[in-house]
């Protein structure tokens, strides 16, 4: 699980055409790993204190959190942007 | 990054549905829906003594949009075969109905594994959609937050099941 705090998961989510491929919420923001867990990234442009995470099974690509406040937010691109929803 | 629109309160989980644009989310106030992509919610009555169970988990069938699970912290896991219209409570075998986590096997939709803390404490198995749960394990250690079963195999004839525990993610063969 490397790149992954050890530190409380809060949400995960795996993307359902490709199971390799999954993000996790924490504090710490969100986090991704294409590889089943081994490595992770930590979404830069994400938010953090993050309660949930979600994966369109339609658009894998397209990808929900919310926060702890309860903000939900949307990444387009598998994680690389965010933004809150209007 | 702005903050709006809010939520329906504070969030444990949350499930999509896997063909419809309908969203989940479970909260400390019970389970909510939206049928505009998050816009609006309205509160889903769930029909068990509590008014409003700590919902703990959101799990949508991938194959069937009509089946829906949730746990809850004090009713045990609820199921609607109807898109959440009427729900009925599927804990025949569980040791306690404190449930933290469930997780639905992507390949067999019908078995499923329900994390169970307190009373009967243990991680239980499904085959039969809940009709029958049998204890398999005792499941991750410490306080767990979610449990999902991910389709990568074992090489031991099953998949893994993932959870998210205070002490990071964990991983398990899903075959005890």
């Amino acid at each position: 699980m490397g790149g992954l705090p050890t530190s409380t998961v809060d949400g995960f989510a795996v993307d359902p055409t490709d199971a390799k491929v999954m993000y996790v919420a924490m504090r710490n923001g969100i986090f991704r790993s294409d590889n089943g867990g081994w490595t992770w990234t930590a979404a830069a442009n994400g938010p953090k204190n993050v309660a949930a995470v979600a994966v369109n099974a339609k658009k894998p690509n397209e990808v929900y959190a919310v926060t702890m406040d309860g903000v939900i937010v949307r990444s387009p691109d598998g994680g690389a942007q965010w933004a809150a929803m209007r | 990054m702005e903050r709006r629109p809010r939520g329906p309160g504070k969030l444990r989980a949350r499930g999509r549905r896997s063909n419809t644009c309908t969203h989940w989310p479970s909260t400390q106030a019970g389970l909510f829906r939206s049928e505009d992509g998050g816009v609006s919610w309205r509160k889903v009555a769930l029909p068990v003594m509590h008014s409003s169970p700590d919902v703990m988990a959101v799990t949508p069938d991938p194959r069937d949009a009509a089946v829906l699970y949730v746990a809850t912290h004090e009713a045990g896991v609820l199921k609607t075969t109807d898109g959440g219209r009427t729900w009925s409570e599927v804990n025949s075998g569980l040791g306690g109905l404190d449930v933290h986590g469930l997780a639905i096997d992507p390949n067999a939709p019908n078995k499923l594994h329900a994390l169970v803390r307190d009373k009967g404490e243990g991680l239980y198995r499904t085959t039969n959609g809940g009709q029958r749960w049998v204890r398999v394990d005792d499941g991750p250690a410490g306080e767990t937050k979610v449990l999902t079963s991910v389709n990568l195999a074992t090489g031991m004839g099953g998949i893994y099941l993932y959870a998210g525990t205070a002490e990071g993610l964990q991983r398990n063969p899903d075959c005890f």
